[in-house]
């Protein structure tokens, strides 16, 4: 039967613009004239391994051998040194004679930020005037980062929540409200759930971010710090992200200790 | 290249006939595409002079042409390992056929006794306190535990270093060959033993942190008139050259001084080890040959049978005393 | 385009109901899709299967609808107190914790499943055979390990996101996001994310498996048509296989709804492919953060609590 809404379906059909029917946009500004940050991403640094500078290193599993090892790396963190209090630094130091049991990551838990930013997997930015998203491969982890202020968290979380806004063509989020569950990377650099980031995302080209993170948490270091590095647009035909459901993965780790013994 | 080259032949035409020169004239060498004085090529640096001058000839700096040819002779003859020796044991002892190696049939260009020029006896200075206690400690351990594991063995046989990467970059028991590439802000040395590549930037950018420590340390390289002069730090404190420590300064110089030579030059800086700094030189040549593929580690059958082997003499030397 | 030539010549093509008399345009995205940005809920008490003493009714009444709503409210509460102190705890949560909605689909269908007509789900004479299979399995091996748990209990996967993606006991909340070539939906349970590109890429290779697939969307008209494939055998939506192909509609009918259709086609599980409606409602939001295997003791504790029911048995306590 001929209704009022297959004539209208026809109709908008016809109308609609060749965008909508997927042609991603790759312009430089959004419909919004904001900076176009649509699109899927990636690091290259060895920053998740150690965010401070270090030569390659054996890794904690002997059968791994080569693959688990530790590859070197210049370093992300501005004046090289994170600043830790002495205590704290001590703290550090036992989390990395650990890691093995410690390092959130080896779990399949939420990185938090910025981790989740250089973790060795892409993600995807999808970008609209109120919300932008930032989807991870890693752990199917996620963030909306809200660009009108919601107010302050109503409870603390891995991830935190994310508040941005623009500075010119540099994207501003401001993060709060972080649990002190996650690490900043494999070498037990830690905080507390004071921690505060600002981060800072500026297209450098169309297919380059610069990356800036400012991180203070006043009961581990004696000041704010900063890191930065590029990422870099993943530019293969047909791009996407896949699943990197890690549970599944995690427990025999987690839970072969209560696995029913099968007789004989 | 050309350009310099007409330039140059307005005042000294015979200096751009190009080929055949020797290192006694002051030689221009050719320039690579963007201008750095021209290194490329595969060059080796085998060689009979020893580090060290020899005690019987402390009193010669240099040999005559007819002494180098005459102490090349005799070198040669005494190393050939397929002479027979006193007995099956020594023989054995002796491992390879000649065939498999080339520690060089010639002295260097120079013709200097020793490849130390500085101290003036071409004898390593002293070593400190320090230096001392550092070198006698390892010689014990190593008596004591010469095979627990694969880390009381040396850098050679555990495939992880190669005196002829080191650097300094010094002649071994075969395969001294070196290829050396120039790109606009680099000079790459790939080197045959075992497939290390020095990647050395031109730029003024510092090094790396302190913290960071690299087999082969951390290089940075600059032009000064004809010479490359790259200086090394940042050493691993189990890189150990002739007992180094980690924080050896190294301070390498190329100088292309003919067609078919470089004469490279090295000084060690190294206060915790030695009482004074120390400089030798080794004369490189050109090679017709190429680099080959020196997948060490993949066929490391030497450390799995010393290991092996060790442990099967202490399980039967076990047996026997139990008897 | 089927379906539009079909139209002409006066044949409905489609199984589900055609979307609500279309007086009502949605407004659209910057880059001319229709816009169905925002926080959506699905929650609803009326079931995905017709329950066997409706079996004779399509449809509810204005007052049976309220009286079925009343009914399952008061049933479904959990703070009522059962007959013992053990039935009592099997209850688990306090009612606060659930949030099963309290209203019915505004169709007044007793079922979300439109087509078959009786409102349950086709099993071929295999599926059911596979089904009866895999429940004998779980009830000999409730819990040798954690690869026999749900998969919720798991942490690897909820109903919410399927897909298809079903009202769950609590937090059937979705937040979507547009931007040229793209349609995203957050899911709330457990934080998955699907990115859906617009353009004509095929899908993964066909020995690439996902829990929630792979999908490719277009806009048909105001309606956005997700086809999705390449699930794993492991996702066992309803029984069916990794074979599953899946087609979901939405479109926006009205400011505060969007209509979310579904067919499922597995012919080695189903007679015939099987639709089903459910409407999503606005939502203040926000989407919060559901941390699951972060803070999941449930594991540890079925399966520690598994062994040591073993170990008093044998101990023959």
């Amino acid at each position: 039967m001929i209704t009022a809404a297959a004539v209208a379906g026809m109709l908008s059909l016809v109308a609609l613009p060749a965008a909508a029917q997927g042609t991603a946009s790759r312009g430089p500004r959004t419909a919004d004239g904001k900076p176009n940050l649509n699109g899927i991403w990636q690091v290259l640094t060895e920053a998740n391994w150690d965010l401070q500078g270090h030569a390659a290193a054996a890794g904690p599993m002997i059968p791994l051998g080569a693959i688990g090892a530790m590859p070197p790396g210049q370093g992300v963190v501005e004046g090289e040194e994170i600043p830790y209090k002495p205590e704290a630094l001590a703290t550090k130091k036992a989390n990395f004679a650990d890691r093995l049991k410690l390092d959130p990551e080896v779990k399949c838990y939420l990185p938090g930020v910025p981790r989740a930013t250089y973790m060795p997997f892409p993600f995807q930015i999808v970008q609209t005037p109120k919300f932008i998203l930032i989807s991870y491969e890693y752990a199917n982890a996620a963030r909306t980062i809200y660009m009108e202020d919601p107010g302050p968290p109503p409870v603390d979380s891995w991830m935190g929540q994310s508040v941005g806004h623009w500075e010119g063509d540099t994207l501003v989020v401001d993060v709060t409200g972080f649990n002190d569950q996650t690490w900043f990377d494999r070498a037990g650099d830690y905080h507390t759930d004071a921690l505060h980031v600002v981060e800072r995302y500026t297209l450098r080209g169309p297919d380059t971010l610069m990356y800036e993170a400012t991180i203070e948490d006043k009961n581990v270091f004696t000041k704010p710090w900063k890191i930065s590095m590029p990422i870099y647009r993943r530019l293969e035909k047909n791009v996407q992200l896949m699943e990197f459901k890690c549970v599944e993965f995690v427990e025999e780790l987690m839970y072969g200790q209560y696995r029913k013994k099968t007789a004989k | 290249m050309k350009l310099q080259c007409a330039l140059v032949s307005v005042l000294a035409a015979s200096m751009c006939a190009g080929q055949g020169l020797t290192a006694k004239k002051a030689w221009t060498p050719l320039r690579t595409a963007n201008g750095q004085p021209d290194l490329q090529g595969v060059w080796t640096n085998a060689t009979i002079t020893p580090l060290e001058r020899p005690a019987d000839l402390a009193a010669k700096p240099f040999f005559t042409p007819s002494e180098a040819a005459a102490y090349e002779k005799q070198v040669v003859e005494n190393a050939n390992v397929d002479r027979r020796r006193s007995d099956v044991t020594t023989d054995v002892g002796l491992a390879y056929n000649e065939a498999w190696w080339d520690r060089g049939t010639h002295v260097v260009k120079t013709l200097r006794t020793s490849l130390i020029v500085d101290p003036a006896d071409g004898k390593l200075p002293a070593l400190t306190p320090e230096g001392e206690r550092r070198a006698a400690a390892l010689a014990e351990r190593r008596r004591l535990h010469p095979a627990d594991g694969p880390e009381d063995r040396g850098l050679t046989e555990r495939c992880i270093l190669w005196p002829t990467a080191g650097p300094p970059m010094m002649p071994s028991v075969y395969n001294n060959n070196y290829q050396i590439f120039q790109g606009p802000e680099y000079v790459a040395i790939m080197v045959e033993m075992i497939h290390d590549v020095r990647i050395i930037p031109l730029d003024t950018r510092p090094h790396l942190p302190s913290g960071v420590r690299q087999w082969l340390g951390d290089s940075r390289g600059h032009w000064e008139g004809n010479t490359l002069v790259v200086d090394t730090t940042n050493f691993t404190d189990k890189t150990k050259f002739r007992g180094s420590s980690e924080n050896l300064h190294l301070t390498e110089r190329f100088t292309r001084t003919d067609p078919d030579t470089i004469l490279y030059e090295y000084t060690v800086n190294d206060p915790a080890t030695w009482t004074k700094p120390w400089t030798a030189q080794i004369t490189m040549t050109k090679s017709a040959s190429r680099v080959y593929e020196y997948a060490c580690h993949e066929g490391n059958y030497g450390m799995m049978g010393i290991l092996a082997g060790a442990r099967a003499e202490e399980t039967s030397s076990a047996n026997a005393g139990a008897k | 385009m089927r379906c539009w030539i079909v139209t002409l010549i006066g044949v409905a093509c489609w199984a589900a109901p055609p979307p609500k008399p279309a007086n009502y345009v949605p407004p659209h995205t910057a880059d001319g899709q229709p816009d169905i940005q925002g926080v959506w809920n699905n929650a609803t008490l009326t079931p995905l299967e017709r329950p066997a003493a409706l079996a004779s009714k399509a449809f509810f009444t204005p007052a049976e609808a309220t009286a079925y709503e009343k009914l399952a409210l008061e049933q479904n509460n959990r703070d009522r107190r059962g007959t013992d102190a053990t039935s009592d705890l099997a209850g688990a949560y306090n009612q606060a914790w659930f949030d099963r909605g309290s209203k019915v689909v505004p169709t007044l269908r007793t079922s979300l499943i439109v087509d078959p007509a009786d409102g349950k789900i086709p099993y071929s004479v295999e599926g059911e055979k596979r089904m009866a299979a895999a429940a004998d399995y779980a009830r000999a091996h409730p819990t040798d390990g954690p690869e026999n748990l749900a998969l919720a209990d798991r942490c690897i996967l909820w109903a919410t996101a399927g897909p298809p993606m079903l009202p769950g006991p609590y937090n059937s909340n979705y937040q979507i996001f547009q931007a040229p070539g793209y349609v995203a939906i957050l899911i709330e349970m457990i934080h998955d994310v699907r990115i859906i590109p617009l353009d004509r890429r095929p899908h993964l290779p066909g020995s690439v498996r996902q829990w929630l697939g792979d999908s490719r969307g277009h806009w048909e008209g105001n309606t956005l048509v997700v086809e999705t494939t390449n699930f794993t055998d492991k996702s066992h939506f309803r029984g069916a296989t990794g074979n599953m192909r899946l087609t979901e509609r939405f479109t926006r009918t009205d400011a505060n709804t969007l209509t979310y259709d579904f067919t499922v086609e597995d012919p080695a599980t189903f007679t015939k492919p099987w639709t089903a409606s459910i409407p999503m409602a606005k939502s203040a939001g926000p989407i919060y953060e559901y941390a699951c295997h972060e803070g999941n003791y449930a594991v540890p504790g079925i399966l520690g609590g598994a062994r040591a029911q073993e170990a008093a048995a044998a101990a023959g306590k």
